[in-house]
C-alpha cells in the first residue's frame, strides 16, 4: 500500500535530479570535453525509459540495416501531400466520412489492445559528421474488460531502435564508418494493474466502465470535453481551449476504449473546431496513407519554428493511423537542411558571443546575459530576444518544412480475443505491489 | 533586492521547484530561464511584491502549465545529448516500488501533478494552491484526490498529517 509519505519522499527523490545551478567558468582553449559515446544517442535514455517501466533489458548494440528505414521518416519531408487532393475537398469532408466509418465498425472481444510505434528524430554522430536519427520503440497494453477487476497488462516495450532517417543520414551514417547505434531487446517482463482508471479523458481518470458510457451525440461530447476544459481554468474559445479540444479528441481516438458512436462522435466534434484544417492526402511513418488532420501548434518558445499537430486517419474505416508533428516553417536565421539532416555544431563562438563552460559542454551566451557570481560559481541568465545560448560542441538537428520530428503510429488500437503473449509467471508482476502472480 | 541579487540567491531553489515540476531536467531549465527572462524585465513591480519568490513561483507554475507539449523537440539545437539529460529515476540507487510511483507521477495530467508537487513538496495548504492555480481550494481538492487514486496512494486518516508528525 502507497502512503502519502511515500509520495513525499518519491518527490524528495526526484529533487536529486532537479537541476542545480550550474557552475559557469569562462571556457578553457583547447580543453573541451570528450564524450566518447556520444554518438550513440538515447543509450543513457534507453536503460532510464527501460528501468522505469520496470523492465530487466539488457543494452545490446546492433548495426541497423538501413533497410529498416521506415519509409517516410526524417527527412526528407515526408509530410507534404503526395497526391493532389480534390480541391473541393474539405477537412469537414473527411472527418465526417471517419465518423461514418467509425461507427459502423463493429466492437467485441476480451481485451482493448493498443500496441504503437513511437519515433522521435534527433542529432546523432560525431560533431564532424552528424546525421539525423529516428529512434523508436514500441509499447503495447492490454485491459482486460472480463477479469475480475479489469486486470491490465502492460507489456513495456519490444524493443527501441535508433537509424538513420534518411537517404543522406544514412550516408554521413556510413562515412562515419557505420557505427554501432543504440537499441535494446525486447521486453522480459510484464506487469499488469487491476481495476481503477485506464486513461485520462482531459483531466479526469476514467474507468473502462466510464469511457464505454461517454456521450455519443455530438453536442453531448462537445459539452462534456467543454466541461474538463472548463475545469483547468482554460477560458473557452481561445486558442488553448481549442488545442486543448484536439487533444482530448486525439487521446480518444488514439487509445481510449470507447465505443464505435463515440469514436463516431469524436470525429464529428473534431469537425467543429476551429483552426482544424485539411492536410491533404499523406503517407505516414509507416507508410501507410492517410488524410492529415492539421492543428496549428504555433511556435514554441524560444527560437524553434512553426510546428503542427497532423492526424492522419483513414477516412473509408475510421482508422486512427498517426500523430506527428510537422515542421510547417524555420525559425529566423535557419535556412535549408543539409542532405543528412544535422550540422556539425559550430566551432568557434559567433561574433559577439563568448564561450562558456557549462553544464560539462561548452556554449557561446550572447551579449546581455546576466552573469552573476555570488560565491564561488557563476550562475548566467540568458536574455531571450537575442536567442538562446549556442552549444559549441554538439552537432545540430536543422529540419526542413514538412518533416515529422516525433510521432506515434498506432499499429492496432482495438477489441480482440487473442490474449498477450506473456513471459513466464516467474516474470510477471504486480504493478501494485510489485510482487508476482 | 536586485534581480541579479535574486537571481544569485534563489536560483538554485527555483531550478530545484521547476525539476521537482516537470520531472524533466531540460524542460525545467527552459522553463525557469523563460520565467527569469520576463522576470527580470518587469523586476522593479515584483521586487515590490511581499513575496516576490512565491511570484516568481506562481510564473513557473503557469508556464509549466501552458507549455506547449513536445516543442523541445523542435529546437534547432536539439542534439543527441538532450535525451541523455533528460530526467530519469536513477535506478540504481532507488527502491524499484518509487521508480513506479515516479513513472506514474510522470503520466498524469500537468495540474494534477503540479498539485500534488505543491501540496507534497512543497507543503502548501490547499487554499494556497488553490491562490496560486488561480481556482478554489475544492478544485485543488478534486485534483488532488483524483491524482491520488491514479497512483493509488492510500489517505492518512486525519488527512495531511505525515507518519512522523503522528510519531511525535
Amino acid at each position: 500500500v502507497r502512503t502519502e509519505d511515500d509520495l513525499r519522499a518519491a518527490l524528495v527523490a526526484l529533487e536529486r535530479h532537479a537541476p542545480a545551478a550550474e557552475r559557469v567558468v569562462p571556457a578553457r582553449r583547447g580543453r573541451r570535453p570528450t564524450r566518447r559515446w556520444r554518438w550513440l544517442p538515447g543509450l543513457a535514455g534507453v536503460t532510464s525509459l527501460a528501468a522505469v517501466a520496470g523492465v530487466v533489458t539488457a543494452v545490446t548494440v546492433t548495426s541497423p540495416s538501413p533497410s529498416h528505414i521506415p519509409n517516410g521518416v526524417g527527412l526528407p519531408a515526408p509530410g507534404k501531400p503526395s497526391a493532389p487532393i480534390r480541391a473541393s475537398l474539405t477537412v469537414k469532408d473527411v472527418l465526417l466520412r471517419a465518423a461514418a466509418g467509425a461507427a459502423s465498425a463493429t466492437a467485441s472481444g476480451r481485451y482493448w489492445v493498443v500496441s504503437d510505434v513511437s519515433g522521435s528524430l534527433t542529432a546523432a554522430g560525431p560533431n564532424a559528421r552528424p546525421f539525423a536519427a529516428d529512434q523508436r520503440f514500441t509499447p503495447e497494453t492490454y485491459r482486460d474488460a472480463r477479469s475480475a477487476g479489469n486486470r491490465s497488462w502492460v507489456l513495456p516495450s519490444t524493443g527501441y531502435t535508433t537509424t538513420p532517417a534518411s537517404a543522406g543520414a544514412t550516408a554521413a551514417w556510413r562515412a562515419d564508418g557505420s557505427p554501432r547505434l543504440a537499441s535494446t531487446t525486447g521486453q522480459q517482463q510484464a506487469w499488469w494493474q487491476t481495476g481503477g482508471a485506464v486513461g485520462f479523458f482531459g483531466n479526469a481518470n476514467l474507468t473502462l466502465a466510464q469511457f464505454q458510457a461517454l456521450p455519443s451525440s455530438t453536442a453531448g461530447l462537445t459539452a462534456a470535453i467543454a466541461k474538463e476544459i472548463k475545469s483547468e481554468q482554460i477560458q473557452a474559445g481561445t486558442t488553448g481551449a481549442y488545442q486543448r479540444m484536439f487533444e482530448i479528441c486525439t487521446q480518444l481516438l488514439k487509445w481510449d476504449p470507447i465505443t464505435p458512436a463515440v469514436r463516431a462522435a469524436t470525429f464529428r466534434v473534431l469537425a467543429t473546431i476551429p483552426g482544424v484544417s485539411l492536410a491533404g492526402k499523406i503517407t505516414d511513418p509507416l507508410g501507410r496513407t492517410g488524410y492529415g488532420i492539421a492543428f496549428d501548434t504555433g511556435t514554441g518558445p524560444g527560437s524553434t519554428g512553426g510546428q503542427e499537430e497532423v492526424l492522419v486517419i483513414a477516412p473509408g474505416s475510421g482508422t486512427f493511423l498517426t500523430d506527428e508533428y510537422v515542421v510547417t516553417s524555420l525559425p529566423a536565421g535557419v535556412s535549408a537542411a543539409p542532405v543528412s539532416g544535422a550540422l556539425p555544431g559550430p566551432a568557434t563562438c559567433p561574433a559577439g558571443t563568448k564561450a562558456y563552460a557549462f553544464k560539462a559542454s561548452n556554449w557561446c551566451f550572447p551579449p546581455g546575459a546576466v552573469i552573476v557570481k555570488p560565491g564561488k560559481n557563476w550562475h548566467i541568465l540568458v536574455k531571450s530576444g537575442i536567442g538562446k545560448a549556442v552549444h559549441l560542441d554538439t552537432p545540430r538537428l536543422v529540419v526542413s518544412v514538412g518533416t515529422v520530428t516525433w510521432y506515434d503510429a498506432v499499429v492496432q488500437a482495438g477489441w480482440t480475443d487473442a490474449a498477450p503473449a506473456l513471459p513466464p509467471p516467474a516474470d510477471q508482476f504486480d504493478q501494485a505491489t510489485q510482487g508476482k502472480g | 533586492m536586485r534581480f541579479e541579487e535574486f537571481a544569485a540567491a534563489r536560483l538554485s531553489a527555483v531550478l530545484r521547484f521547476a525539476g521537482v515540476l516537470t520531472g524533466d531536467r531540460a524542460l525545467a531549465e527552459d522553463v525557469v530561464q523563460e520565467v527569469l527572462i520576463r522576470a527580470s524585465r518587469r523586476w522593479d513591480q515584483i521586487s515590490g511584491l511581499d513575496r516576490p519568490e512565491l511570484y516568481i513561483r506562481k510564473m513557473i507554475l503557469n508556464e509549466y502549465l501552458s507549455w506547449r507539449r513536445r516543442s523541445w523537440r523542435l529546437l534547432p539545437v536539439g542534439t543527441a545529448s538532450d535525451i541523455d539529460t533528460r530526467l530519469a529515476p536513477d535506478h540504481a540507487g532507488l527502491h524499484a516500488e518509487r521508480d513506479a510511483l515516479l513513472a506514474e507521477l510522470g503520466k498524469l495530467p500537468r495540474r494534477q501533478r503540479a498539485v500534488l508537487v505543491l501540496r507534497y513538496y512543497e507543503g502548501f495548504s490547499d487554499s494556497e494552491i488553490a491562490e496560486l492555480l488561480g481556482c478554489t481550494p475544492g478544485t485543488v481538492r478534486g485534483y488532488a484526490s483524483r491524482a491520488l487514486a491514479a497512483l493509488r496512494v492510500e489517505l492518512a486518516p486525519n488527512g495531511l498529517v505525515t507518519a512522523q508528525e503522528e510519531h511525535t
